[in-house]
């Protein structure tokens, strides 16, 4: 059976005007197959997620490769799929001087749908209320919930979501979390674009992270965290300048780790050592040596985000220079 | 494809643009005649409504009526303003579309790019030549009220209804056939405000100049056609060059024939739209 979304060495070439070309996307690789999952498409801004995103939906042609969605090239035969496909791109679009319900009803009316589908699309993203209220006088995160009605309205097979949560404040990304979800459970595969890594890491059950046009990693989520996101030692102690000299001096990369402003220990700094939670036990010893006592020791599993940044930042000098950066 | 049809026929009526044109149009209308009213009545004057009107009566029209220097006054809006409105209005359909990306989310429902754009047009041709024919219709009305009220509509036989009739119907169709030229302008150099400026810069300026300095263009141009297709009247060369010594010059085509140089340049437009908007990626 064909994924349900699929690139093949995927690549895009942008001509702008004085003839400089920039390359979106050089040869990416994607593939969703399991239909009902939340599938994370990661990746720092200008990687080329849009770019890739346009490519699925048709809106833009490659320059190479092929990409295909339900086994259908979409960049010619989009049309075939596209009642099985919702999609947001980028910002929420709908025509600003229109009610969010005459916006979801003219679009309705293309696939000749009855009007009580637009009422239940309204009712899933919680706009019953305010559907009378134009677009343009809506907050962010009502736009935003407006436009997943208008791609929810053809009940899709596949749910394309870029950025769903930018600019939403902590509910709003509480809401949009719970609605993806929801939507999930009902078999909708969801392809889901952000940066916002944890809240990625909360919905989602695989993902792929691409960097500068090109997957850098892609798999379940603990599969990526297990092979790329290192767990990190913590320890605390009142002279933490002279603690990283001792472990870079071992051999182990260390750097300041921020706390809380004004948390518990305030006084007491704190080190992230860069070695496999077995050398805990070395981090003491080499600490103790030095005349060093520790007032703090933790072992921290790494999160996506860590793994993230692991994959797409960029080459630095030292590995001490990375910790202090991302710590 | 009809429902595509519809819902774009929709779109472009529930545009705020295609709500107020009507209103405005219509405002100055009323107030325009009302003033003309008050002026009129002060001076003693009076209006004649079928010498006043704009009668470029040609051949298949019996004898051809007196010119006043007037004529412009009642028929001028309908053959020259509309046509530049409704350009406007195909160049903002899908310039603002285009600017707020909603282009985007209508290509994620209707893939199909010609049968958009096609859907989009017959729409808005549909739209705007009922709301020029309405809006003829309600100029020509106030004309013919303020006449009964300070003059006369004496000798409007029902022949001359017929000709006025048809000439409100042709310049309606020809206001649609100026929003398929918008229409397309805009999708090849997508940028509607560029393509309104440059229209009306051609209208006022480059055509004016054409006309003037290139005999032999200037037959073909897109407004002299139109006026002539609108009025029913005939086209013939008049530039600088023109030798009008031996009495005015051999008429070069009819008012059917300029219809068809109009429609042609609404075709060639769209068609290249068609196939820009086919090609281009659409972010």
């Amino acid at each position: 059976m064909a994924p349900i979304v699929e690139a093949v060495d995927l690549k895009k070439t942008y001509r702008r005007r004085r003839g400089v070309d920039v390359q979106a996307l050089g040869g990416l690789e994607l593939a969703v197959g399991e239909p009902g999952a939340v599938h994370g498409f990661l990746g720092p801004n200008g990687s080329g997620k849009t770019t890739a995103i346009r490519c699925l939906l048709g809106l833009i042609r490659p320059t190479s490769g092929q990409v295909r969605l339900f086994g259908v090239d979409s960049t010619t035969g989009f049309h075939q799929v596209a009642h099985r496909v919702g999609a947001i791109v980028e910002n929420p679009k709908m025509f600003p001087n229109f009610s969010g319900r005459k916006n979801l009803s003219l679009l309705a009316r293309i696939y000749k749908l009855p009007s009580r589908e637009v009422d239940r699309v309204l009712e899933i993203v919680k706009l019953d209320g305010r559907e009378g209220d134009t677009f343009g006088s809506y907050s962010l995160g009502m736009r935003q919930r407006l436009a997943i009605a208008g791609a929810l309205l053809k009940d899709p097979e596949l749910l394309i979501l870029d950025e769903p949560a930018n600019g939403l404040d902590p509910a709003g990304i509480a809401e949009m979390r719970d609605l993806i979800r929801s939507v999930a459970a009902q078999g909708t595969t969801i392809l889901v674009s952000s940066h916002q890594l944890n809240e990625i890491e909360q919905v989602c059950t695989e993902a792929t992270i691409i960097f500068n046009g090109l997957v850098v990693e892609s798999g379940s989520l603990d599969a990526i965290r297990a092979r790329h996101g290192a767990v990190d030692v913590i320890v605390g102690t009142d002279q933490p300048e002279r603690a990283i000299e001792v472990l870079s001096a071992a051999g182990m990369p260390a750097g300041h780790r921020n706390r809380p402003s004004g948390g518990e220990g305030a006084a007491i700094g704190l080190v992230t050592v860069d070695v496999p939670a077995a050398d805990a036990a070395r981090v003491t010893k080499v600490l103790a040596d030095s005349g060093l006592y520790l007032s703090e020791l933790r072992v921290e599993a790494s999160t996506l985000e860590d793994a993230f940044f692991r994959l797409t930042a960029p080459p630095s000098p030292t590995a001490v220079d990375r910790i202090g950066v991302t710590a | 494809m009809t429902a595509l049809l519809i819902a774009e026929t929709n779109r472009l009526l529930s545009r705020r643009m295609t709500r107020w044109v009507p209103v405005g149009v219509l405002a100055l209308t009323v107030i325009g005649f009302t003033i003309a009213y008050f002026v009129i009545r002060a001076e003693g004057g009076s209006i004649d409504f079928v010498t006043d009107m704009a009668f470029e009566a040609d051949d298949d029209f019996g004898p051809a009526i007196e010119q006043p220097e007037s004529q412009t006054f009642i028929l001028g809006p309908i053959g020259f303003l509309f046509p530049i409105i409704a350009f406007a209005m195909g160049a903002s359909f899908f310039g603002a579309d285009q600017k707020n990306g909603v282009i985007e989310l209508l290509l994620t429902w209707e893939p199909k790019r010609m049968k958009f754009l096609l859907a989009r047009a017959l729409g808005g041709f549909a739209v705007v030549t009922a709301m020029a024919v309405g809006l003829s219709a309600a100029f020509i009305a106030a004309q013919y009220i303020l006449a009964g009220s300070l003059g006369t509509t004496d000798g409007m036989t029902s022949e001359m209804w017929g000709w006025l009739a048809a000439a409100v119907l042709r310049s309606g169709a020809a206001s649609g056939v100026f929003f398929l030229i918008g229409l397309g302008i805009t999708v090849v150099v997508n940028n509607s405000i560029a393509a309104i400026v440059g229209f009306v810069v051609y209208v006022f300026v480059i055509e004016n100049l054409l006309s003037a300095f290139v005999e032999l263009v200037g037959v073909w141009l897109p407004m002299v056609n139109t006026t002539a297709f609108s009025f029913g009247s005939n086209v013939a060369p008049s530039s600088v060059f023109t030798d009008f010594s031996q009495g005015p010059p051999p008429v070069h085509h009819g008012p059917m024939t300029a219809g068809l140089v109009v429609a042609a340049y609404a075709v060639v437009f769209l068609a290249v739209g068609f196939v820009v908007f086919k090609r281009r990626d659409v972010a």
